[in-house]
């Protein structure tokens, strides 16, 4: 039974084959290999380019450094011996209008939106194939 | 320079920078990854555009072929995973309508010329089956290739290339030993 099955199926193979041999591949273009050494010589086709994200990773340290700054700062002069110091003390502007209007609803909420779309611009950004030239 | 060259040196050439050298392999190889292009695409131009990528992305990558297996084999698996990502990335309705099972049925009436009419044939048949299955017959029965193979150029199973090409050929052979037998087989004896 195995050798009749595997006798038909050869034959079926052998029928197959035959026919696909007969049909023959598709034929390509002519002018392929020309168009393809244009692409090569052109040499941009096919290489990845990676699109700059909004803030370097540079800028975003600097972001963290001058906010831990400003976060250090404000606790500095909120501190209730911040008077009996015998620190010099420096020129402030006017703090309290500075804090209310940093920590207002819409700031904090306008710099959070603003911080999640750069992360997610600098998250997702990705290689992407160069332009064509040729 | 690269009159009488084998295909091994025609490769090293081509790794050095020899880019007649390599138009050399692609004349050799650009029918066979046009078709599984084809087989896989069904639309000539972006068939054309796969072929063309392949090639480039072959040329860019010669370094890493080894030489294990065949360069055709390799050279195919490039072909093949370039094909399959454009028709997962193609925009709807980019379908060449030459290619649809209908068209191509209609196509097939033989009396032309044979071999015009066993392609037709051939084009109508693995129309009906889905992308894969129609490059993996191609492989099998046009390229001769081994199943070990097949899995080489595809990245598939054993059993799943066995099991496609199980699917597909009880496919084609409802078609061939049906409604067309009698055409079919007196085409491939003519």
């Amino acid at each position: 039974m195995d050798a009749d099955q595997r006798l038909t199926d050869d034959a079926v193979d052998g029928r197959l084959r035959a026919l696909f041999h007969a049909a023959g591949p598709m034929a390509a273009p002519d002018d392929l290999e020309d168009r393809v050494l244009l692409r090569l010589k052109a040499g941009a086709t096919g290489t990845a380019v990676m699109d700059k994200p909004l803030l370097s990773r540079t800028a975003w340290v600097g972001a963290v450094v001058v906010l831990l700054v400003l976060w250090g700062w404000t606790s500095m002069i909120s501190a209730p011996d911040m008077a009996s110091t015998t620190a010099p003390t420096l020129p402030m502007p006017a703090w309290d209008t500075v804090l209310s209007a940093l920590t207002a609803p819409w700031t904090l909420m306008a710099l959070a939106c603003g911080a999640l779309l750069v992360l997610l611009d600098t998250i997702l950004s990705r290689p992407r194939p160069a332009p064509r030239t040729a | 320079m690269t009159g009488h060259m084998h295909e091994e040196e025609l490769i090293a050439a081509a790794r050095q920078g020899d880019q007649q050298a390599y138009a050399r392999l692609m004349r050799s190889y650009k029918h066979m990854v046009y078709t599984v292009c084809m087989r896989v695409l069904r639309n000539r131009e972006e068939a054309e555009e796969a072929t063309q990528d392949s090639f480039v992305k072959a040329f860019r990558n010669l370094g890493a072929y080894q030489g294990g297996a065949r360069f055709s084999t390799w050279l195919y698996s490039i072909a093949y995973r370039t094909a399959l990502s454009a028709l997962r990335t193609r925009r709807p309705g980019s379908m060449d309508l030459e290619a649809t099972p209908e068209q191509a049925l209609a196509d097939t009436t033989p009396g032309v010329g044979h071999v015009q009419d066993l392609r037709m044939m051939v084009d109508a048949a693995l129309a009906r089956m889905p992308a894969e299955d129609a490059a993996l017959m191609t492989f099998y029965y046009l390229e001769d290739r081994s199943v070990e193979e097949i899995v080489t150029i595809t990245g598939l199973s054993v059993s799943n290339v066995k099991v496609k090409l199980h699917r597909a050929r009880k496919r084609m052979l409802e078609l061939v030993e049906g409604p067309w037998k009698a055409e079919a087989w007196t085409l491939i004896n003519d």
